[in-house]
């Protein structure tokens, strides 16, 4: 199983957000949970978001000559550009009326964080295990 | 040169602010809560400032390398992608913090009403 592929990050960002959704509700209470899933969905969208940019930004780039670049740097940027004032507008709003716990809204934009480091530790131990693997790799760990 | 012209301007701006500030602290409690806020207004906007040129920077050199990593392999564009996703989530993470921490200095601040009442005036 490769924890680095976006498939697997974006379901291991849902599965953290609603675990940390879960334990605000049980450890505090109902509207700092709030705020962790507000916030975790924003962080989560943004990601697919991202996402898409990116992806969007290799299929245009692909197949062009060098000179054509600008039109696919030129979608880029204008996606990049929506989504950081979307994000703005969304955070400015919720902060400013009052309407989410403001420390469950930064626990929440923390899960995309959360999940990559997860998933880098994840993948690390995996890389240590076939590397010290008999039929895999070296007989002996690296480090 | 130019990084010390840079921080020398840095600095009198700076000190120019906080003179401008601390002179109508000595006026009165209105006053100094006004300077109060006009120094949260300051971190903020300085703060969401330096977040996005670290931000920017970073981004930047993080899609150059991986552009002429690309350019060099197309055949790792798949994985060279995937990694340019990961490191630019975790890098725009901190300006979204550094978002946060400012809209909560300007809007949410949990210390503006203790630090009126401790200048004596009903918030």
């Amino acid at each position: 199983m490769d924890f680095l592929s976006p498939r697997t990050l974006k379901v291991g960002n849902w599965v953290i957000l609603a675990a940390l959704t879960a334990l605000s509700r049980l450890m505090v209470g109902t509207e700092f949970a709030v705020g962790v899933a507000v916030g975790g969905v924003l962080a989560v969208l943004n990601f697919h978001a991202l996402h898409r940019a990116l992806n969007g930004l290799a299929a245009r780039a692909q197949g062009q000559p060098p000179e054509q670049g600008g039109r696919a740097k030129a979608y880029f940027a204008v996606r990049q550009a929506l989504r950081y004032i979307v994000v703005l507008a969304v955070i400015f709003y919720l902060v400013g009326s009052g309407r989410v716990h403001v420390l469950g809204l930064v626990v929440g934009l923390s899960t995309v964080v959360l999940t990559l480091m997860l998933a880098a530790v994840a993948e690390t131990v995996k890389l240590k295990r076939k590397e010290a693997h008999p039929s895999h790799g070296t007989p002996h760990s690296v480090s | 040169m130019s990084l010390r012209l840079a921080l020398g301007a840095l600095v009198s701006l700076l000190l120019a602010s906080a003179a401008w500030a601390a002179e109508p602290a000595a006026a009165g409690t209105a006053a100094g809560l006004g300077s109060f806020f006009s120094y949260a207004v300051m971190a903020a906007g300085f703060g969401m400032g330096i977040a996005a040129f670290g931000t920017g920077i970073g981004q930047g050199l993080a899609i150059q390398k991986s552009v002429e990593g690309i350019a060099r392999n197309p055949e790792a564009s798949g994985k060279i992608t995937v990694t340019m996703l990961i490191g630019l989530a975790m890098i725009e993470s901190l300006a979204i913090y550094a978002l946060v921490v400012a809209l909560i200095i300007l809007f949410a601040y949990p210390m503006a009403k203790p630090i009126g009442a401790a200048l004596g005036l009903k918030m």
